[in-house]
């Protein structure tokens, strides 16, 4: 009988369980993070409109940045979450393969 | 025409928002990193790298957090500022109604008796309007950006929290000055145009902000301008002071303008009171004091300097301090004898004449005969500055005076600026804040010191003794 079956250890590439629960978490990071965002906008808004002088001119000058800049994080924070997604791991698993033994 | 407008129960209620927005953004922080903390590790393959990007995740929201924070903070000063101004005006409202002349009854269709006033302010409101309010802006934002570089929370949390009390009060007392000025004009062409009703309203207006900006102590601005509406006649003379002060600076030529700038006095006399009018005064009565040229009793420090080789572009220090060439804004850029000058900076060598000691401390000496009056407040400055670095580079353990002490901080608030400009403008009001105001006659020679460890004892590292050497190190000065 030329042929047998010998356990072989070889390599994958998985995806960890635990990659698609972080990510998942960190996207409802993301979606609070944006909601602060737009709030952050809204608040300059209503500065804006409410109130006027030197002081609310410097003041939105600096403030202006921080309803994009807060966006900005959410992005990154989302980037990341797909970025753990798609994270890829080497497990090493057994198998058998067949060979040819001759007689 | 600008129109001001500052609505404080909204402001509030932004502040309110702002903080729970900010802390919004750290809880976030911290659940990001519970969420990546203690992922499975897959040999180094997952959960470094996850918690990597937790720990990038947590860092920018902190970031965020912290910078939301602050903002609500600067607000709510500004908001704090208008609402001490309200107040002061609330105060008064009731004896204001009594007695201002737009509340006198008059024959309709008449001029009130009032009416000369008004047309004299309106003259005095287009000259202010176009000699003034230019200077007065633009006075105030030169103030204000030359501060704007130093207020690093993290690395500078004093001069930051210096800066910001500055930076509000100046804005807020914009604001207010703005609004005061903007009723004159409208009172002045009222009275121009014959519209004695919306006149009267606006001379009231006027007699009303002008108590709140008294009140709130902007009481040399405030008086100038009742001068305005009481006595036309003073105008060329008391506006015209106000305005060559702040004409001064805009200028460059105010030599006495640094010492406004001082941590304490600044802190006190611009925040707490909207800003210019103490120290317009300041102004005033500094540079009364700058001499013109170097006075007898600054002799024996030019003396020093000439035999120190101090230079300055290249001519002999102590010619040009006699002639008066130098003016008092350079004197910090002099050189130092045996230093290595950097920038507007100096670091320091050591001097062969004097073994163990620097040349910037010898400076020091030199500036500490100099140091009466504003002619040798800037060496004085840039000396400290030197021996503080020193010390620093050094790593030398001073003596506990806490003179040199606060020197030695002072530099470190500066320079940790990496020597800017603003850097150096810290170390100057620091400096002068602690020591100028009760440095006459109280102020020892500037020894430095080196701790000898072995004996327990302090070491004298440089100096010029003005009363014979001292053997121990100096208790610390009471003023």
């Amino acid at each position: 009988m030329p042929f047998v079956q010998i356990p072989v250890r070889r390599p994958k590439e998985i995806v960890p369980l635990e990659a698609e629960l972080i990510a998942a978490q960190l996207h409802g990071l993301r979606e609070r993070g944006e909601a602060l965002a737009a709030e952050l906008a809204s608040i300059q808004s209503g500065l804006d409109q409410n109130w006027n002088g030197a002081a609310k001119r410097r003041f939105l000058l600096d403030f202006a940045v921080q309803p994009g800049a807060s966006a900005a994080d959410s992005a990154m924070l989302g980037e990341k979450a797909d970025r753990i997604a798609r994270l890829q791991v080497t497990v090493w698993q057994t198998v058998l393969e067949t060979i040819y033994e001759p007689g | 025409m600008a129109n001001i407008r500052v609505d404080l129960p909204y402001l509030r209620q932004a502040i309110a928002n702002l903080r729970l927005n900010a802390e919004g953004h750290r809880t976030i922080a911290d659940t990001a990193l519970q969420i990546t903390r203690g992922a499975p590790s897959y040999d180094g393959e997952f959960g470094p790298r996850v918690e990597a990007d937790g720990l990038e995740i947590h860092s920018q929201y902190m970031q965020r957090h912290r910078e939301i924070s602050e903002q609500a903070d600067h607000v709510e000063r500004i908001v704090d500022a208008f609402e001490a101004a309200d107040l002061a005006y609330r105060d008064r409202f009731e004896q204001l109604l009594v007695a201002s002349p737009a509340s006198d009854p008059r024959p309709n269709g008449d001029r009130p008796w009032w009416a000369p006033l008004i047309i004299g302010m309106a003259d005095g409101w287009d000259w202010y309007d176009q000699n003034v309010n230019p200077v007065v802006y633009s006075a105030m934002g030169a103030i204000a950006d030359s501060l704007k570089s130093i207020g690093d929370p993290n690395r500078n949390p004093r001069m930051a929290a210096f800066h910001r009390m500055l930076w509000d009060g100046l804005e807020s007392w914009e604001d207010i000055a703005r609004m005061y000025a903007l009723t004159v004009g409208y009172t002045a062409q009222a009275g121009l145009e014959g519209r004695w009703d919306d006149a009267g309203r606006g001379f009231q207006g006027v007699v009303q902000e002008e108590l709140e900006l008294a009140k709130a102590g902007v009481q040399g601005v405030g008086l100038l301008i009742w001068g305005i509406v009481t006595t036309p006649f003073r105008l060329p003379q008391d506006i015209g002071e106000f305005a060559s002060a702040i004409d001064e600076r805009g200028q460059g030529l105010d030599r006495g303008w640094d010492v406004i700038f001082t941590g304490t006095m600044l802190a006190g006399d611009v925040s707490g009171t909207y800003a210019l009018a103490r120290p317009l005064g300041l102004v005033n009565r500094v540079n009364r004091l700058v001499p013109q040229k170097v006075p007898a009793s600054l002799e024996p420090g030019v003396q020093i300097l000439e035999q120190t080789g101090a230079s300055f572009r290249g001519q002999n220090v102590g010619r040009l301090l006699r002639s008066g060439e130098v003016p008092v804004e350079t004197v910090e850029g002099i050189g130092v004898a045996g230093g290595i000058r950097r920038g507007s900076g100096i670091l320091v060598t050591a001097d062969a004449k004097y073994p163990g000691s620097t040349s910037a401390a010898l400076f020091e000496e030199v500036a500490h005969t100099l140091q009466r009056g504003s002619l040798g407040l800037g060496a004085e400055v840039e000396a400290k500055a030197a021996v503080a670095q020193w010390v620093l580079n050094n790593k030398v353990e001073v003596n506990p005076s806490w003179y040199l002490s606060r020197d030695i901080f002072a530099f470190q608030n500066g320079f940790a600026q990496g020597g800017t400009e603003g850097g150096l403008a810290a170390i100057r009001q620091l400096l002068i804040s602690e020591n100028y105001p009760n440095i006459y006659n109280v102020m020892r020679p500037g020894f430095l010191y080196i701790r000898d460890f072995l004996t327990d004892s302090w070491i004298i590292a440089s100096g010029i003794p003005h009363d014979g050497l001292q053997d121990s190190a100096p208790q610390p000065t009471t003023p």
